[in-house]
């Protein structure tokens, strides 16, 4: 090692206090860059996991795809996984208590289908045979049955006709009848989980029963769904299959696609990473300027050093590579110490986290996980060696310049003008020379004192600014993604008037174990009445875009106050923030009622 | 033979009211091996001279040519490296580095040139020092006489075109001046080295070859005493 880094470790040591204080201030920088970081990567994480679990792991859907052309998808060179779905249609189930739910609606799922969309088993497997058969488990409980698991059901499977018109959805009409297309025996293999996306208002139990391929003809149509090989290109990959199979219309699992950092939008980007990135500039800022301040420190407290080295012959070159050299061996200490506790901090973090809801993560059962990815590592080093070269550049340069002719002319390290430490009269007559003599040296010192003052501000600032981001971020995914806070949910299914259904919410909230409710409006709109431009380019970018053409309808929730203190559109703004994640398609411009207990006595 | 040469060096601190003149056209020459004293009242302009020679400060005009080099029009690099190899300048608070040991302290030069330090030549260079079983202690370890030997040994090392001292037995008492004196006339005799030293010890100044009187920046006697 030459003489200069064995100076430069030896000043280290000697000023160990102020070393020990700069690494403290790299391993924070480290900390925060690489805690972001991963914490971003575990939320990103577990949103992932959430949303493959509630909306499926399939990044696209093609529907009502002619099996015979099914093949242009399933063998695209994007396509890495595929699979087959088919709505069978509707068969009469004898028994069931419900008189507006008379029905079983039959999709049928090949093997992969099972694995990846959201069909959730309770008990039970799932079928494997043309002939078994999942059943809703509200087919159960809300329709008064008794089926079991190896019970056998045969069934008369149709569609819905009205007066010539073919039903799919839409609640039970009078004057229906089932067309008959196939009688098929099933075994029941096991029961599933009501999924969210099937509406109350469809007249049946949604049943999966095995799609056997060799049972489809050539112009059967079937949905495919696809995982893409590279997610990032799925959109340009779905309009091009959509070309090719003559599908009649391609969803994206857009939840799914957002929260892996990929939308149609490439100015919006993944909001996540966008923010950690701000977060990690606003760190580094702020680190900077601790550390620079440290370095600025070291080197003018060195400058005699400095001076001496120079007129002993060491080059500018040189004497800047000795202040990197310092700034290399503190990152050498600073930077693993400081990744490794961000890591610790936020894996302290999760446990936390998951010890206070415990498997409820957004309610959906998943936790979250400590998620360390080398790309949080390598950005972190990437950062902090950015944020200490940053810091140590401008004293390196000051450092160099210091000429020979300075040291020579120093005898200790602390040089000052006459002007500066000039004090007024009054101090003296005020605080006598005591103070006088106090406040010259708080002045001497005035850069020290400066950059501890600054140094502390920057901390703080760092600090408050963190924590509300923090704040900030979980109280906005709180906002958008879950819908907690009330235990109960009460709505009147029905055609009585608005009034009627007002009264009776009205007669619940009267009951004695009612502590708290709200009763809440929906509305939905349809896109004839609405114009993009109403609404806040948020609700433009996450909504409209993906769902562009789609766009029918909008639901917007109030609490039964607000409604009707809206105005005619400036709701479309404020209620923006409180969208329900996930637009469905309209059926017709409705306005649908409903209470929620918040608090309920037990 | 020439080793240095000065041409009407002007040096002017400050501006306006304040300005001084602490060089005014100053021009002389030394020839190789010539041990020349500067002597002068104080604040008339030796120490600001001899950093001129040194380059360690600019002139505000004028040349100063060591070795047939104009050391003024060498890059701040280029300087550096030419003070480390060429020069060798001994102040009168010895100027070492406290957290390097007396070895690397005379040392440096080489180091910094990431030479490879003779042992031969190191042991030898330490023996003349007498500082024998030191070379491990840091400068605060030693005495005010020893430091002074250091910065003489880290002025030496190089073997450098000219060694300039500033008031090097200022800071000494009587029987430490004269070894360190009798050292420096050492390497004068002995190796040919030649040698500027600023005095204000009329003693002093009369054991070199020439002397040279500056007032007020100027150069107002130049004699020599022996050859
Ligand atoms: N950095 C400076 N700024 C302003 N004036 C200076 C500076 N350095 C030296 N001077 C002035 O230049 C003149 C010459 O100073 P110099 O140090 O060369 O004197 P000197 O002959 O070495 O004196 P001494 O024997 O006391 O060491 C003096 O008047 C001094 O005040
Ligand atoms: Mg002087």
């Amino acid at each position: 090692m030459n003489v200069l880094s064995q100076l430069t470790l030896r000043n280290l040591r000697l000023n160990r206090r102020r070393t020990i204080v700069t690494i403290i201030g790299i391993i924070l920088a480290g900390a925060m860059i690489c805690g972001v970081a991963t914490l971003v990567a575990s939320f990103q994480d577990v949103m992932i996991r959430t949303t493959a679990k509630t909306d499926g792991s399939h990044h696209a859907t093609f529907e009502q795809v002619r099996y015979e052309n099914s093949k242009y998808i399933t063998e695209h060179a994007n396509t890495e996984t595929s699979m087959l779905t088919r709505d069978v249609g509707f068969a009469r189930l004898e028994g069931l208590s419900n008189p507006d739910k008379p029905y079983l609606v039959i999709s049928a799922y090949d093997g992969p289908a099972f694995s990846h969309l959201p069909v959730n088993l309770i008990s039970g497997r799932y079928p494997s045979e043309a002939d078994e058969i999942i059943l809703a488990e509200d087919v159960n409980l809300n329709g008064g049955l008794d089926i079991a698991i190896d019970d056998t059901l045969t069934l008369d499977v149709g569609q819905r006709m009205d007066d010539g018109v073919l039903l799919s959805e839409e609640p039970l009409s009078e004057t229906e009848a089932l067309t008959s297309e196939l009688t098929r025996t099933y075994t029941v293999t096991g029961f599933f989980e009501r999924p969210w996306y099937m509406s109350y208002s469809v007249p049946g139990y949604m049943a999966i029963t095995y799609l056997d391929k060799s049972e489809l003809a050539p112009d059967t149509f079937v949905d495919v769904s696809i995982t893409a090989k590279k997610p990032r290109h799925i959109y340009d990959t779905g309009r091009e299959l959509v070309a090719t199979s003559q599908a009649a219309s391609i969803s994206y699992n857009s939840d799914l696609l957002r929260w892996m950092g990929i939308t149609n939008n490439r100015e919006l980007g993944d909001i996540f990473e966008t923010i950690g990135l701000i977060v990690i500039i606003l760190v580094v800022i702020g680190s900077v300027s601790v550390i620079y301040n440290a370095f600025a420190i070291s080197v003018s407290e060195r400058k005699k050093q400095f001076g001496m080295l120079s007129s002993v012959g060491a080059t500018g070159r040189q004497i800047r590579l000795m202040v990197f050299f310092e700034a290399l061996v503190l990152g050498l200490i600073g930077i693993p110490v400081g990744i490794l506790s961000g890591i610790g901090g936020i894996w302290v973090t999760i446990e936390v986290i998951n010890k206070l809801m415990p498997g409820s993560f957004m309610r959906s059962g998943t936790e979250l996980q400590l998620v360390v990815l080398p790309s949080s590592i390598i950005v972190s080093i990437v950062f902090i060696a950015l944020t200490i070269f940053l810091s140590a550049f401008i004293p390196a340069r000051r450092a160099a310049r210091i000429s020979p002719i300075d040291a020579i002319r120093l005898t200790t390290d602390i040089q000052f003008k006459g002007r500066q430490l000039r004090t007024s009269r009054l101090t003296r007559r005020l605080f006598g020379i005591e103070g006088e003599l106090a406040l010259k040296n708080l002045k001497r010192q005035r850069k020290r004192y400066r950059a501890t003052v600054f140094s502390l501000f920057i901390s703080i600032v760092l600090y408050v600014s963190f924590s509300s981001f923090m704040t900030y971020g979980f109280s906005s995914s709180d906002l958008y993604y879950t819908e907690r806070g009330y235990d109960i949910s009460v709505r009147k299914y029905d055609d009585s008037t608005h009034e009627e259904k007002l009264n009776l919410y009205t007669k619940v909230a009267e009951m004695d174990a009612v502590e708290q409710y709200a009763i809440v409006r929906y509305q939905d709109l349809i896109t004839s009445e609405i114009d993009e431009s109403m609404f806040s380019s948020y609700v433009r970018e996450q909504f409209i875009e993906s769902h562009n053409e789609e766009l029918r309808s909008l639901y917007m929730r109030y609490d039964e106050k607000a409604f009707t203190h809206s105005c005619k559109y400036s709701w479309c703004r404020s209620a923006a923030m409180r969208l329900p994640r996930t637009l469905m398609s309209c059926s017709s411009m409705s306005q649908t009622i409903w209470m929620r207990i918040i608090r309920a006595a037990s | 033979m020439t080793i240095l040469r000065i041409e009407n060096l002007c040096k002017v601190y400050g501006k306006g009211e304040s300005q001084v003149t602490a060089l005014d056209n100053v021009s002389f020459s030394v020839n190789k091996g010539e041990f020349v004293a500067i002597v002068g009242a104080s604040g008339s302009g030796k120490s600001t001279l001899l950093h001129m020679m040194g380059g360690v400060d600019r002139p505000t005009s004028g040349k100063v040519f060591i070795d047939d080099t104009d050391i003024y029009a060498l890059s701040e690099a280029q300087l550096a490296i030419f003070r480390r190899r060429q020069i060798g300048l001994i102040y009168q608070f010895y100027n070492l580095i406290p957290i390097l040991n007396v070895e690397e302290n005379i040392t440096l030069p080489l180091l910094l040139d990431n030479r490879k330090v003779e042992t031969s030549r190191l042991k030898s260079i330490i023996e003349t020092l007498g500082l024998e079983g030191r070379t491990r202690h840091l400068p605060n370890e030693l005495s005010g006489g020893q430091q002074q030997r250091v910065s003489i040994g880290r002025a030496l090392i190089n073997g450098p075109a000219i060694v300039l001292a500033d008031e090097p037995t200022g800071n000494l008492d009587s029987k430490n001046s004269r070894e360190i004196l009798d050292l420096l006339k050492y390497s004068n005799r002995h190796y040919n080295q030649t040698l500027i030293m600023i005095t204000h010890d009329p003693g002093i100044a009369l054991q070199a070859d020439r002397v040279i009187t500056l007032e007020d920046g100027r150069v107002i006697k130049d004699e020599v005493i022996r050859r």
